[in-house]
Parts: structure tokens; C-alpha cells; sequence
């Protein structure tokens, strides 16, 4: 562990591969200096907080690594409480590689992982919850998932996580009151009641982790797959979800050879949609090789869009899609998208799609309609679960759902003991259980915590 | 030159016993300084022992070697077994003692003991030599030498009481304070700090109109605090409840214009689980009443305690409210209530041993550090007399963890607390309470009390019976089974499911409507076990799971316990610990991580940081050594 020395460190801030600018970072008390060695615009302590754009060159030979934007932040007004400095630089793996390096000839280490949140931590710029947190904000790649970690940052879990340790607090109170307490003259909870109020946070809590899933969704994105067989549309509903051309459109079947992935946003949820070549049946090799492709990508996909066209009936590569869309409807959520509305929709063609009982859109990308339908059916295919108002809290690290998961276990157990007529003290022992898992999100519950709540409620003392 | 003593305890009262008898029978030359040979035992407040928690300790006092639980046996008139519906962990002995009878008792046995002498005198000074104690100083000035001293002074150091607005020196109603003492040891650089406690009037049993008061009558029959007593036979008297009314709280109210504690005359701090009545009408107005308890003092004494009505109100208040109360109309105040403040010396000052950290073989017991209740006193005076004892025999400490005792859940709490109102045990305070029981203090202390030298051998190798007898009963459950028409007219009167095969009983108890001491019934060959056995065994079966987590628990908390930090450890070269958490462990200095995450006001960011720099530290340990090696 080389987490305690006070020496400057470096490293690449953003995930490689993410958009097209990355963020290196230095933290430590040379890592001005240090960056002005490779500066031509040099950086100074009127520049606090500001983005400069300097050229960024090799110490040594003078030669131009890249142009970037450079960003200061003075101790302790920092993320980790010391020196910063963050370079935005062009997202390629080269160039972070020359930076990084160049930073390590001039003094710079190469941080341990976690080592900018350990020392954020060590200064105590975090609390436990907040570490987590700031390792979601460099994550986030959009808008939403962005607000979502602010959201922790501000302590919104901390705070919704304070409420059900209260409340668990007063009933661990109740029943240390009537262990600790029982010859005063207190009223003791009925074990009906506090089975109510137990029941009461376990759902609570689990509402909460019925948000993971969608939290995952704003940490990780989806993956979107469009399929279907030759010339219904799927390059064409591509560039119209992108807003811009990125696939080649023409009317001949099979124009897309092989697949194409680009990155999109859907109502603040980072989609990465994938376009595959037509789906039809061949004894070509290559042709279906293109297939075992395509089926392969569907196990990789959270979402399918399987293209139809609604002017004319079904036909054989139609029926080729209807099976592998029944082989894999379990594993992957399809949504069925009927295209060409423009040019009509037949029933025969309607017919066979309803009956897989499957969500179905018709639409014309080329007169642009129904996009809004398809957008909808989409998110509903993502995510299953009614998360409600995405202002409330969203879990997004698995950390705190594994916390939240022991809690409701313990809180179960303690359930049960209470069923089956247990001592007060087997029953607490669970609550308490409870009480100290919670803690790893918020600070820890002492037994004179516990005590401190039952003097400042109750009446005590003979 | 007069004669040298290894041990002087200064102080006798619940602490000072303990620690004098303990020292004298490990058979040390011991003397216990006290102000008065007929105050020895005194019981300055209530008049009972144990209770919630407290009977845990007193169980565990016994299982040591200790005294306090043959004198309460031997003097109680009212017991109760607390807690009787709920689980045995929580069970708790109590008893009203005959308060006179109780303090005689203790006499007899601190005055009749061999090796022991007694001193009627007040020690108001030490004499230090080398930063080792050498001597106790007396107010009349003569010095009384010795190796070791303990300081037991309870409520006496600089001690207050408040009666309303009027206040005098005195230790406790009718006893003068100590002076000079806490500012000696001052100015040796001990910190003190100020607590207050108080008491309520006593009144006479026959002013009591009991036909308006709720009789409580006491277990039948009485069950024994020691595990050395057979049974108890004294006659028993019954306790009475009843409620204060809002005309009550009307005087009360009234008369806060003159209460210490209102008018700020009375800064320390008290305690909020004993707080007076004026407190509790004020803390919580919207309570329509109080319960109290009139506890008789004795057979030959006519006072009886009127608990839950501590106050330091003045006479005429005092004696208003008390008639508004149903049953008290015509009541006759023998002694009235008062509070009392005294010095204590915060116990980060001390090691588990209850030894000081600034002045060797200088202890500290009971009441002097925050602690209240003749308990938690007697509890410390055990430990603190066994621990001068082994010191000056060159024997290694008794210092227990929290996973073995009350005892040491108390001591570990005062040592690393911060103490801002006196300490009472609750069983709360213990995270190993399943394990820690007052039914089982025999089988977890026993041993340690032989070793040392003061439980007697036949009583200790009753309690290794008593451990073969469990084995060889769960071995029982194990091995035999019952079979369906044995076992389902049983199941069918407790409400239990019926089986269909012969099944272990090992198995049926663990069901929670099934009682062992009814299975073993329809056993024709079963053996008799004693009841403890069958109750040991029952409990440890049917929370197995519990236990067995417990016992997890416990060793993951020894883990941290063995995680030793270095004597030498500057804790002004760890970077990054909070102000506040590197002022607590310089002043603690914790034997170990697991120590030092219970200290108050040391974040777990603070450890996290600890483990870190212990890492470093280690590994530049092992850089150096390899280096001078090579
Ligand atoms: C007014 C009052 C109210 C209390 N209320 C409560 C309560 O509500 N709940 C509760 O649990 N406990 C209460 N207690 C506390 C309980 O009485 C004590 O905790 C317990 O007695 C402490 O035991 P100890 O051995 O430490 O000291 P004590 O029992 O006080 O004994 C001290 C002994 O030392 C002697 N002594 C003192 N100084 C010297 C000296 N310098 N030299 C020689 N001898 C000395 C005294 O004569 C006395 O015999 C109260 C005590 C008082 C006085
Ligand atoms: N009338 C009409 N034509 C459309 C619509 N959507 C796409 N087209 C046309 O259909 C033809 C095929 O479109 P593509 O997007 O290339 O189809 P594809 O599914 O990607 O085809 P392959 O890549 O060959 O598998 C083009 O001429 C599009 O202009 C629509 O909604 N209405
Ligand atoms: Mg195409």
C-alpha cells in the first residue's frame, strides 16, 4: 500500500473509450509544477478554476503531444482535499499514455486504484457514501446519470438512509426498553406492532433496491439491437434515432454487411444502438455466418428491435425472424417495429406479429412518425420496474444494493424470530444486525446512541 | 517507623470491601482506611442489589471470588427474578436488602478477616516516590506506608449536598466530605471532573396508608445471587407501588423556583436514567403520572424508600408533593431527599487493571470513576484488589474482554467513553449479550477466580460437574430419539406439529412451543439433571444459531483485539487523523485497533487511516530489520 505518502500522483480520471475527451488528473502538492513543465500556456494562481487551453508538449524534445484544456484547483478546495489539476486531453490511448508518462518523468506516480477517493477520504472531503458516489460521477457519461450522482454527492441516499436508520433505531429502542427497562412504567410495544414497523422499512428499503436495475442502466447504458431481414429500414431508423447519417441507406437489400454501433441518448439513458445486416434465410456461408452474428449480438443486447414492414404480407425471411425472435423472447426484451406505415398496414401482416404477445409499434422513419411511440416502448422494455419519480433516490452502486440486501435480510430474520415468539433480546440482536450493515452507508449506531434515543424519549428512572 | 503495608484501601464502602477482602485473602498484608468502621457497607441510596444488568455483575463478582453476593443472600428480605418472560439472557436478580442488616453483615466479614486491618481515619493524602505510590497520608498526619494503594472514596471528595437552595459540604446525609485529596492529586497532573447523584426522603412504614397502595410480593422462594448459597430462608416483606397525581406535579412545579438543579446552582451532571422527580415533570410535562415504589429498609428499621421520587427540592415541597401521592396523605418524612455532588477522575486515566497511568500501583475503584451503583462499585473494588495483588506478585493481570463479562464491558466503557453523567451497566452496553448471562457467569468465570486464588476449590469443581453434566446432556439429546407415539400427545397439548418418525430430541427442543424438562420426562432412561444443567442446555440448543453467530462475532472482535498497536506509536506522525480523534488516542492510547474504534470521538475514517499508517509502519519495521540484517 502505497496509499499514505503525500507524494503527487496521476492518473487517467475518465474510463477509456468513453466519449472523445478524456480527463488525466494529478493530485498532490508538485502537480502544478509539474504540468507547467509540459505547459507552452503556462498555469498560474490567478487561473484557479478556470479552463485554459495551452498546447501540451514533451518535456524533453519540445515536441507537441496534444492541444488540451487545462484546470486547476488550489488545495483544500479540491476533490481530494489537495493540489489538482486536470488536463483534458483527446480521448486516444496514445496520447494519455505520452501524458501520463511525461507526468511520471516529472515527478508524478502513478496512483494506486482509488487512491484519489482514498486521499478525498483521508482529508475527509467524503464520507463513506460520498466515495462511492464520486466514483459514479466519473462514470457518468450523460446528463441524467450525472444528476443521479450529484444526487448521493449531496447526501440524498445518506439522507433517505438516516430515515430508516431512525426509525429502526426507535424500534431497536422499544425493545431494549423492554429488556433494559422493563420495571418502569413504560408502555411496551406490542410484538404486532413492531412486526408492522419492521414490515414497514423492509419495504421500504426494497423500493428501493427495485431502482438498481434502472441505476445500472444510468451507470452502464444499454445496448440496442436492431434486426430484421434485408430492406425494411433498420440503417434508416438507425440515423433517425442518431439524428444524424451514420449508416448507408439505399433500397438495395443487404447494403449493411456487418454491424454498426454508435452511442445515443434516450431520456437521459445512454444507448449504444447497433445496426446488423438483414436477417434471411441462405445457404451462403458468409451470408450466414452474418446471422450466427447477429444472434450472437442478441445475447449481448438489454433491448431488440425486430423490423417488419407493414405493406405487405409475411414472407420466408419474415418467418426466419418470427423464430429466432421465439427462440430468444425469454433472455431479451423485443419490441416489434413495423415500418413503412407510410406505404400502408395490412392486416396479414399485423396478424402473425400480434400473436407472439410482444410489444408492437408501427412507424415510418421515412415520414419520421411514431418515433415517439418507439422511444416509449423502449424505455418500457428496459426498465421493467416502475421506479417511480426519478427525482427519489436511485441505487446505483452495488455496494450499497449488497448493504441494502443484508439489511432486509437481517430485518427478515428478525421478523421471523418475532413470529415464532422469541425473546426480545434474539429479535434485537437482528435489529441491531441491521443497524450496524446501515452504517457501512451512514455512520455507525453505539449502544449509547441507542440509549441516548430512549432517555430523550422515555420517561426513565425509578 | 510504623508498620509497611502492600495494600491500603482507602474508602469503605461497596468498592473498598471488595478490594480489601480480595487483597487480604490472596494474602497480602492489607489495611482498609475508612472514615468510620460503622459506616463500612453503607448503603447510601437504594437499598437493593442487582437488578437489570446489575445482577449480571453481582453473578459475576461470585463466579471471581467475590463478596458482595453472600452479603445480600444473607440480608435480602424481598428478592425477584426480573425479566422471568423474557429470554435467560436477560434474566436478572434483584433484592431488597434489610439496609442495616446488609451493612452489619459486611462488617462482620471486612472485620473478622484474617490478614486484614481496619483504620478509622480519612486518607487525604499520598506520598509518591519515583512515580510509584509509597504512602497514604491521614488527615491527622501520621503516614501510613505501602506498596500498593487503591482509592476508593465513592461520593466523598469534595462532596456537596443540595437541599433546596441551601447547600453544605458533606460525602452523604450526616457524614462529612474529604478535602484536599482531589487537588493533591491535581497537581500530580490527574484530570477531575465534577458528577452529581441523588436520593430520595425516606418515610415511615406506618404512616403509609396501604389499603391505597398496590402490593408487590417477592419470588416464592427467593432465588440465591451466589452460586455458593443453598438456599435462602429469611422471612421476606412484600414492596408497594403507587402513582404521584397532577396535584403532585402542581407543588413540584411550584417549588422549582427553589430547586438546585433549576436555579443553577447545581452544575454537574446527573445521571438520565435516575433522574428526580422534578426533572421528570419537567423533561416529559404531558405525563399524567409517576409510578414509586415503597421499599421497606428492614424488619427493626421503620424507614421505607420512596424510589422514583429522588429530589433535591426543599423540605416543604418535598413533603407537599409526597401527600398529594394515594397512600402517602398522612406520610412522616424521616430523612429527607437531597442530591449530592462530588469530584470523579475521568477514567482514561487508567489501565484495564484499574490501575493509573501517571502514578504506579496508585487504583482507582467504584464511584470515583463516574460510575454509580454499589455494582458496578464492587465490581471495579474486585478487580482493582486482584490486580495490586498480581502486580506485586509479579502475576500476570486479570484483565477480561468484553466477549467474558459485564465487568469488562464496564471497564472498557469507562476507559474509553467519554463519561458525561454517571455510568450505570444496562445489558444493552453488552454486543455479546446472548453469551454473557447470569445463568452461566459460573461456567465463564470460575476458572479465572480458581487460578487467581479466591473461589475455593470445592466450589470451582462443582462448576467443572456442572460443565460435564451439560456435555454429557447434549451428548443425550444427540444420541436418543423419540418416537411418534411417545412424542405426539406432547406435541399435541404444546400445539406442535406431530411427527411421523422417530426423531432426535436434539431436534424436537429446538422447537420453540417444546420444553427439554418435558422431553426428558417421557425418557425412561434419561438420568436427572439438575435444573441449571437442563436450562443451560435447553437455551443453547434452541438458539443455536444465534449463539453460534455471537460466537462469530466474537471472534472477529478478538481479531481486532489481537491487532496490538506498537507502545511507541506517535500519534502526531499519523497523517491525516481528524484534531479531535488524535487528541482521544493520544490520551487513551488504545492496546489495540479493536480498542481504539470504541473510543468516543474516533471516527471510522480515523481507523481506516490507524489500519493504513500500522501498515506502513509494519512494513517499515521489516525494512529496517531486513536492512540491518543484510
Ligand atoms: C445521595 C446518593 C444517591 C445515590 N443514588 C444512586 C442511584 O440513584 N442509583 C445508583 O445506582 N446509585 C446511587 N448512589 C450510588 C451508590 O451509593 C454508590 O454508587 C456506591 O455506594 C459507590 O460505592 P463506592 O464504594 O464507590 O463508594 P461509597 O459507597 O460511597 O463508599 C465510600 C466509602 O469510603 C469512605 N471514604 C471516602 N473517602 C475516604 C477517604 N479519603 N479516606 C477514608 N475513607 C474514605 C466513606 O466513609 C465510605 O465508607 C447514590 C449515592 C448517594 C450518596
Ligand atoms: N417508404 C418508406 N421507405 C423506407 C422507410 N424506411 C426506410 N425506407 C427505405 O427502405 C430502403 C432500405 O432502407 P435501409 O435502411 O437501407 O434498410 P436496411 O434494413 O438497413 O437494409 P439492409 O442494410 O440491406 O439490410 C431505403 O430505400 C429506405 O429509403 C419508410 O418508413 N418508408
Ligand atoms: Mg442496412
Amino acid at each position: 500500500m502505497k496509499y499514505i505518502e503525500k507524494d503527487t500522483i496521476v492518473a487517467l480520471a475518465t474510463p477509456l473509450g468513453r466519449g472523445a475527451i478524456a480527463v488525466v488528473r494529478l493530485s498532490g502538492q508538485d502537480s502544478l509544477a509539474i504540468v507547467n513543465r509540459l505547459l507552452v500556456r503556462k498555469i498560474g494562481k490567478a487561473d484557479v478554476r478556470r479552463a485554459v487551453f495551452s498546447d501540451l508538449i514533451a518535456a524533453d524534445s519540445g515536441e507537441l503531444i496534444d492541444q488540451v484544456v487545462v484546470t486547476y484547483f488550489q488545495a483544500p478546495a479540491s476533490y481530494t482535499g489537495e493540489d489538482v489539476v486536470e488536463i483534458s486531453c483527446h480521448c486516444n490511448p496514445l496520447i494519455i499514455d505520452r501524458i501520463i508518462s511525461q507526468a511520471v518523468q516529472q515527478g508524478a506516480r502513478v496512483a494506486e486504484p482509488g487512491e484519489f477517493t482514498f486521499r478525498a477520504f483521508l482529508n475527509h472531503k467524503l464520507d463513506l457514501s460520498q466515495a462511492e458516489a464520486v466514483a459514479e460521477v466519473i462514470d457518468a457519461r450523460t446528463s441524467q446519470s450525472l444528476k443521479q450522482s450529484l444526487h448521493h454527492l449531496e447526501g440524498r441516499l445518506s439522507e433517505k438512509i438516516a430515515a430508516i436508520k431512525n426509525e429502526l433505531l426507535d424500534c431497536l429502542s422499544l425493545l431494549e426498553i423492554s429488556l433494559d427497562f422493563s420495571e418502569e412504567d413504560l408502555e411496551i410495544i406490542p410484538p404486532e406492532q413492531l412486526r408492522e414497523r419492521l414490515t414497514r422499512v423492509v419495504n421500504r428499503i426494497q423500493s428501493f433496491l427495485k431502482t438498481y436495475a434502472y441505476g445500472r442502466l444510468l451507470e452502464n447504458g444499454a445496448r440496442l439491437l436492431i434486426i430484421g431481414k434485408p430492406n425494411v429500414g433498420k440503417s434508416s431508423l438507425l440515423n433517425l434515432l442518431l439524428g444524424k447519417e451514420r449508416a448507408i441507406v439505399s433500397d438495395l437489400p443487404g447494403t449493411t454487411r456487418d454491424y454498426i454501433e454508435a452511442g445515443m441518448q434516450l431520456d437521459g439513458i445512454y444507448i449504444q444502438a447497433v445496426d446488423t445486416a438483414g436477417v434471411r434465410q441462405t445457404r451462403d456461408q458468409v451470408e450466414s455466418m452474418g446471422i450466427q452474428r447477429t444472434l450472437e449480438l442478441l445475447k449481448t443486447a438489454d433491448v431488440a428491435l425486430a423490423m417488419f414492414e407493414g405493406h405487405r404480407a409475411l414472407d420466408a425471411d419474415d418467418q426466419e425472424m418470427l423464430r429466432i425472435i421465439q427462440a430468444h423472447c425469454k433472455e431479451t426484451p423485443f419490441v416489434l417495429v413495423v415500418n413503412k406505415a407510410d406505404l400502408g398496414v395490412r392486416e396479414e401482416a399485423l396478424e402473425p406479429l400480434r400473436a407472439l404477445e410482444l410489444p408492437l409499434v408501427t412507424l415510418s422513419v421515412k415520414e419520421e412518425r411514431g418515433l415517439d411511440a418507439l422511444k416509449a416502448a423502449i424505455r418500457k422494455a428496459l426498465i421493467q420496474e416502475d421506479v417511480g419519480d426519478s427525482e427519489e433516490v436511485v441505487i446505483t452502486s452495488a455496494r450499497h444494493r449488497a448493504v441494502l440486501e443484508a439489511v432486509v435480510e437481517a430485518l427478515g430474520n428478525a421478523l421471523q424470530s418475532l413470529q415464532q415468539g422469541a425473546p426480545e433480546e434474539v429479535v434485537a440482536l437482528d435489529v441491531r444486525v441491521a443497524l450496524d450493515r446501515l452504517g457501512e452507508i451512514t455512520g455507525e449506531t453505539t449502544p449509547e446512541d441507542v440509549l441516548r434515543h430512549i432517555f430523550s424519549n422515555f420517561c426513565i428512572g425509578k | 517507623m510504623s508498620t509497611i503495608y502492600d495494600i491500603v484501601v482507602a474508602g469503605g464502602g461497596h468498592a473498598g470491601i471488595e478490594a480489601a477482602l480480595a487483597a487480604a485473602r490472596l494474602g497480602l498484608k492489607t489495611a482498609l482506611v475508612t472514615l468510620r468502621k460503622d459506616t463500612i457497607g453503607k448503603m447510601s441510596c437504594n437499598p437493593a442489589i442487582g437488578g437489570l444488568a446489575k445482577g449480571h455483575l453481582v453473578r459475576e463478582i461470585d463466579a471471581l471470588g467475590g463478596e458482595m453476593a453472600k452479603i445480600i443472600d444473607a440480608t435480602g428480605i424481598h428478592f425477584k427474578m426480573l425479566n422471568r418472560s423474557k429470554g435467560p439472557a436477560v434474566w436478572s436478580p434483584r433484592a431488597q436488602a434489610d439496609r442495616l442488616a446488609y451493612m452489619k453483615e459486611a462488617q462482620r466479614r471486612v472485620l473478622s478477616q484474617p490478614g486484614l486491618t481496619v483504620i478509622e481515619g480519612s486518607v487525604n493524602g499520598l506520598v509518591v516516590k519515583q512515580g510509584r505510590v509509597a504512602a497514604a497520608v491521614l488527615e491527622d498526619g501520621s503516614v501510613i506506608p505501602c506498596r500498593a494503594l487503591i482509592l476508593s472514596a465513592g461520593t466523598f471528595l469534595n462532596g456537596r449536598i443540595h437541599i433546596g437552595l441551601s447547600n453544605f459540604e458533606s460525602g452523604r446525609a450526616g457524614e462529612k466530605a474529604v478535602k484536599g485529596l482531589t487537588e493533591q492529586l491535581r497537581a500530580l497532573g490527574f484530570e477531575t471532573g465534577r458528577l452529581k447523584t441523588g436520593t430520595p426522603p425516606r418515610i415511615h412504614r406506618d404512616s403509609i396508608d396501604y389499603s391505597k397502595v398496590i402490593e408487590q410480593v417477592p419470588d416464592n422462594p427467593p432465588t440465591p445471587f451466589s452460586f455458593q448459597t443453598e438456599k435462602i430462608d429469611r422471612p421476606q416483606l412484600s414492596c408497594y407501588i403507587t402513582y404521584t397525581t397532577a396535584e403532585t406535579h402542581e407543588y413540584l412545579r411550584a417549588g422549582l423556583d427553589r430547586s438546585p438543579l433549576y436555579t443553577g446552582v447545581i452544575k454537574a451532571v446527573g445521571p438520565r436514567y435516575c433522574p428526580s422527580i422534578e426533572d421528570k415533570i419537567v423533561r416529559f410535562a404531558d405525563k399524567g403520572r409517576h409510578q414509586i415504589f415503597l421499599e421497606p429498609e428492614g424488619f427493626d428499621n421503620p424507614e421505607v424508600y420512596v424510589n422514583g421520587f429522588s429530589t433535591s427540592l426543599p423540605e416543604d415541597v418535598q413533603l407537599a408533593a409526597l401527600r398529594s401521592v394515594p397512600g402517602l396523605e398522612r406520610a412522616h418524612i424521616i430523612r429527607l431527599g437531597y442530591a449530592v455532588e462530588y469530584d470523579f477522575f475521568p477514567s482514561f486515566q487508567l489501565k484495564h487493571t484499574l490501575e493509573t497511568k501517571l502514578v504506579e500501583n496508585l487504583y482507582f475503584a467504584g464511584q470515583i470513576n463516574g460510575t454509580s451503583g454499589y455494582e458496578e462499585a464492587a465490581a471495579q473494588g474486585l478487580i482493582a484488589g486482584i490486580n495490586a495483588v498480581l502486580k506485586l506478585l509479579d502475576r500476570e493481570p486479570l484483565v477480561l474482554d468484553r466477549s467474558e463479562a459485564y465487568i469488562a464491558v464496564l471497564i472498557d466503557d469507562l476507559i474509553n467513553k467519554t463519561i458525561l453523567e454517571p455510568y450505570r451497566m444496562f445489558t444493552s452496553r453488552a454486543e455479546f449479550r446472548l453469551l454473557l448471562r447470569q445463568d452461566n457467569a459460573d461456567l465463564r468465570l470460575m476458572e479465572k477466580g480458581y487460578r487467581i486464588g479466591l473461589l475455593p476449590e470445592p466450589v470451582y469443581e462443582r462448576m467443572l460437574r456442572k460443565r460435564e453434566q451439560i456435555r454429557e446432556l447434549e451428548r443425550y439429546l444427540q444420541d436418543h430419539s423419540l418416537s411418534p407415539e411417545r412424542f405426539n400427545p406432547l406435541a399435541e397439548r404444546m400445539g406442535s406439529a406431530p411427527i411421523r418418525v422417530s426423531t432426535p430430541l436434539r431436534q424436537l427442543v429446538k422447537r420453540p412451543e417444546i420444553r427439554l424438562s418435558d422431553l426428558l420426562a417421557l425418557m425412561e432412561d434419561a438420568a436427572a439433571f439438575p435444573r441449571e444443567v437442563v436450562a443451560q442446555v435447553e437455551f443453547s440448543t434452541k438458539y443455536e444459531g444465534y449463539l453460534k453467530r455471537q460466537q462469530d462475532l466474537v471472534e472477529k472482535f478478538r481479531r481486532m483485539e489481537n491487532r496490538v498497536l506498537p507502545e511507541d506509536l506517535d500519534y502526531d506522525r499519523v497523517p491525516s487523523l481528524s484534531a479531535e480523534s488524535r487528541e482521544k488516542l493520544k490520551q487513551i492510547r488504545p492496546r489495540s485497533l479493536g480498542q481504539a474504534s470504541r473510543i468516543s470521538g474516533v471516527r471510522h475514517s480515523d481507523i481506516a487511516v490507524l489500519m493504513v499508517y500500522l501498515e506502513k509502519y509494519h512494513r517499515d519495521r521489516d525494512y529496517v530489520s531486513r536492512e540491518t540484517v543484510s
